[in-house]
């Protein structure tokens, strides 16, 4: 009985150490992020339009235009990392507030052919979300796969910022963090501000390195799985589902003309399938008239836009909008 | 379920807890049921081929034991037990190298023709090598009526199923692990603890050593030219990345074996130390040597046609060489085969015979050493001798990695070649790494690896000279066990690299 | 058997095979005087030792080796 009783303290210990470890790291390590704001805005607010999709719809959609142009409340849920399985939970943990009239899927073929990785801005929907049977199915699909140490630890990922531990610290202290601000954003080549993430311009040669292109042998199975149920979902609720690819250089789109072509071809005709509609910037029949498609309005040839094009961007995508 | 992902760790959680939850003559059962459900996580047709092997083996084990007590004329007896077995190896083997070796053969084929030609994609189904050799071994042991046939079919699928071992090893041997399998096993604390504890070490070697050497190894062997002057470096980084992936993976499945109060057989024992390359293969992969041994060594070593040659031999070379040469050919024989099990490029098969040729060469000219070794009066377990022998061992293990991991032969010779002509160890820092994708990071993490190596030599030192670690470790105060246990478990995200960059363990794929 | 313990001296010296019970456990024969030893048990005793007798409790002793000897040649004789 002894030794049991030993055991049990031996447990709790380890239990002990491992919790205090992770209190600390956690709050010296996870620096502040968006998904905090959006996990929060989400949570405590209604609204009419939902953007999902990647880094390039959180760097070219400007709800804040989209809200004045359709007088419809909108919030920008686009984040580098996140395929459409973490699409899908973000919608649901938006619906447990109220069901939206529309959601703009923001679509880059990239995401339907590569595997999930384990980086990026997902990380934080997960760690974020409140306590809930959504959080819970995520975890079933999304978590219960990657690396235990993930789940585990959620400082894991972060393990890079031990440099920056003072300024996330005294950034978690602030008044700022504590009302949801926006202040810490502030990079000096991109803020968060109006929702959206704003580049600044750059000048000097750009990045091309980073530039996934479409590849139909490589089809990431579940990304269709879980746009099919993202589609589903918004079908059973009566909720408007776009689809939407973003402008892009021209000179990434002569350069890469075949491919951009093939995934054009390929999407049109997937998206015709469900009957979503699919709006492709890039696109002849969607080209957008007095815009700049030329690569100093972007930082980067993948495509994404600088704040000033985002903005003009947001402007005709809400008359799209608006005659749905 | 990768074995470090999250699911896995509840699997083996919830796996665990049933075991000794459930009444005790349901355990072996419930062992069989999570390894199929392991297993069918991997894929319904994959499972289909093991449900192949299993069926066939377990029928011709039946068959050949009733031949065996049932059939009076020998002569008969005999000739129907070949039939049987040689069917059943050819039909095993014969998915095996389908599987495993098409694409090989293929190219090969196109290759002399000069022909283009296009891959057929096969379904490698997960550990089928591993299942395989266990399964055939069994068989050979009924075969031999070294064992008895198990008739019970669901016991049977078990032992070709057990889901710690399944993936990437140990062989089991069907008398030391089928008995421990269907045994029942109550809840031993101690064993508990210390498997788990096993499993720790096992994850500590794989992802802060191993997964951090990677980094290093894949830079320099993609790209030979741009650090030929550390392909040294890389190598070295190449044989503790190997060491620590393989025998981490190794500690992890026996410790989960050992959660079900299982014992496996071991698969390490410190390679690093061994004194000659036939040492080295006692002490590394040893399940695969000793089931070469057993079932590809001595039968070929004594069949017929061996014979006529060691009778040839011994007229034209004299009794000792000719007694001898057999033995060097079978040898070489064995690590081809351990070769090509490697992986189907001809690197592989230099790879095997490289190591083969050592053995048959230090086979033929033991007794010449003998007389050196008498003349320069030298004495065998002299210090200094150990250590020269040790030294010279990992060297020449370490040309073989080169086959091992270079993209092709030409490459491996061209590295070998930088290795001892180029040196600049300043490429080193030049190696990205860590989140940034920067060499910011590198000096750190190039200390983990060496500090991590430390511990494992340290370790395997103290194993070496016989020291009772484990009792060591448990005469210490619970709460000194806990921060131990602590810290391990902490190092793991601390100090490892995300196994999205690193990939799976390497030997999962065999 | 004084005809066995030369066979083995001469494939391995300096071992004292009278009283050695562990020439497998120990690692003391490795495959190479193993089969060293079966190649000269044949050609000495004409006996066949198959694969399956190749185990350590056919090996461990210069005993237990004789005892497999006697049993083989008792086998060819019935026949």
């Amino acid at each position: 009985m002894r030794s049991f009783k030993r055991v049990i303290l031996s447990v709790f210990c380890l239990l002990f150490i491992l919790a205090a470890a992770n209190t600390v790291l956690n709050y010296a390590l996870i620096p502040y992020s968006y998904v905090r704001i959006m996990m929060h805005q989400i949570t405590t607010e209604n609204y009419d339009t939902v953007l999902l999709g990647t880094s390039h719809g959180l760097n070219g959609i400007s709800p804040k235009i989209l809200e004045e142009q359709t007088g419809e409340k909108t919030i920008n849920l686009c984040l580098g990392g996140e395929y459409p399985r973490d699409a899908y939970y973000l919608l649901r943990q938006v619906c447990k507030k109220k069901l939206p009239k529309k959601v703009v899927y923001e679509l880059d073929p990239g995401y339907w052919c590569t595997k999930e990785g384990q980086r990026g801005d997902f990380n934080r929907i997960y760690y974020e979300m409140p306590w809930s049977e959504v959080k819970f199915e995520y975890f079933v699909n999304k978590m219960l796969k990657l690396d235990f140490r993930a789940t585990l630890f959620p400082w894991f990922y972060y393990r890079g910022q031990l440099k920056n531990t003072a300024k996330i610290i005294s950034c978690k202290q602030s008044k700022d963090y504590k009302n949801f601000g926006v202040q810490a954003f502030d990079t000096g080549g991109q803020k968060f501000s109006d929702g959206f993430l704003k580049n600044f311009p750059v000048s000097g040669p750009k990045e091309e390195k980073d530039l996934v292109l479409w590849d139909k042998k490589n089809k990431n199975k579940d990304s269709f799985q879980y746009f099919e149920k993202l589609a589903t979902f918004c079908q059973k609720h009566h909720v408007k589902l776009v689809v939407a690819v973003l402008p892009v250089p021209r000179e990434t789109l002569q350069k890469y003309q075949k491919k951009y072509q093939e995934s054009d071809a390929y999407f049109r005709t997937y998206m015709k399938k469900y009957g979503i509609p699919f709006w492709n910037y890039n696109h002849p029949d969607r080209q957008i008239e007095d815009f700049d498609y030329s690569l100093d309005a972007f930082t980067d040839y993948e495509g994404h836009m600088n704040m000033e094009q985002a903005e003009d961007f947001s402007v005709r995508l809400a008359q799209d909008l608006k005659s749905l | 379920m990768s074995l470090i992902s999250m699911e896995f760790l509840l699997f083996v959680i919830a796996a665990a807890a049933g075991y000794y939850w459930i009444p005790k003559k349901f355990q072996w059962i419930w062992l069989l049921l999570f390894s199929y459900v392991y297993y069918v996580s991997g894929g319904i047709k994959a499972t289909c081929f093991l449900i192949f092997t299993t069926v066939t083996t377990w029928y011709a084990g039946i068959l050949l034991e009733s031949l065996t007590q049932n059939e009076s004329d020998r002569n008969k007896r005999k000739r129907r037990k070949k039939g049987v077995l040689v069917t059943t190896l050819l039909l095993n083997f014969g998915v095996l190298g389908v599987l495993k070796y098409t694409n090989f053969a293929l190219a090969t084929f196109h290759m002399v023709l000069g022909t283009g030609h296009r891959e057929v994609s096969l379904l490698l189904p997960l550990g089928i090598s591993f299942y395989t050799f266990q399964s055939m071994g069994y068989l050979l042991d009924v075969y031999w009526e070294r064992t008895r046939a198990e008739h019970h079919f669901l016991r049977f699928a078990l032992f070709v199923s057990f889901f710690p071992q399944i993936l990437q090893g140990p062989i089991g041997r069907f008398d030391r692990l089928a008995r421990q399998l269907y045994e029942s096993h109550s809840f031993d604390l101690k064993r508990v603890q210390l498997s788990l504890l096993r499993i720790l070490w096992g994850y500590f070697k794989k992802m802060v050593i191993a997964d951090n050497a990677v980094i290093f190894v894949d830079a320099i062997f993609q790209e030979p030219e741009a650090y030929s002057g550390i392909c040294i470096v890389g190598v070295l980084a190449y044989s503790i990345q190997l060491y620590c992936d393989f025998s981490g993976g190794m500690d992890v499945v026996i410790g989960i074996a050992g959660l079900f109060g299982i014992e496996l057989d071991e698969n390490f024992k410190r390679p690093y130390f061994a004194v000659s390359i036939t040492d080295f293969w006692h002490r590394w992969h040893i399940t695969l040597g000793t089931w070469m041994k057993d079932y590809v060594f001595y039968p070929v070593s004594l069949s017929g046609w061996m014979k006529h040659f060691s009778k040839f031999a011994k007229n034209i070379f004299g009794k000792k060489t000719g007694r001898v040469l057999p033995i060097c050919l079978a040898n070489i024989v064995v690590f081809l085969v351990v070769g090509v099990w490697h992986g189907a490029a001809w690197k592989f098969i230099v790879y095997g015979l490289y190591n083969g040729l050592i053995i048959a060469f230090s086979g033929l000219m033991a007794p010449q050493y003998r007389k050196w070794k008498e003349a320069l009066h030298l004495s065998e377990h002299s210090v200094g001798f150990h250590l020269f022998q040790i030294i010279r061992t990992f060297l020449l293990v370490n040309i073989s990695w080169f086959f091992d991991r270079a993209d092709d032969l030409e490459t491996a010779f061209r590295m070998m070649g930088y290795a001892v002509t180029r040196f600049d160890l300043s490429q080193i820092f030049q190696i990205q790494i860590g989140e940034a994708s920067g060499t910011e990071y590198t000096m750190l993490f190039l200390f983990v690896i060496l500090a991590g190596c430390f511990l494992v030599f340290l370790v395997s030192l103290l194993q070496e000279q016989g020291r009772d670690l484990i009792g060591f470790y448990e005469r210490r105060h619970w709460l000194v066990k806990c921060v131990v246990m602590a810290g391990l478990i902490l190092m793991l995200p601390l100090l490892g690299q995300p196994a999205g960059e690193a990939g799976g363990f390497i030997y999962a794929q065999f | 058997m004084k005809k066995l313990i030369e066979i083995l001296e001469d494939v391995q010296p300096d071992v004292n095979y009278r009283t050695c019970e562990t020439l497998i456990d120990d690692g003391i024969l490795d495959s190479f005087a193993i089969l060293s030893i079966i190649s000269e048990l044949q050609d000495e005793f004409e006996v066949t030792i198959t694969p399956s007798l190749v185990i350590p409790e056919n090996f461990n002793s210069a005993k237990a080796l004789w005892a497999m000897i006697e049993r083989l040649q008792a086998a060819k004789a019935e026949m």
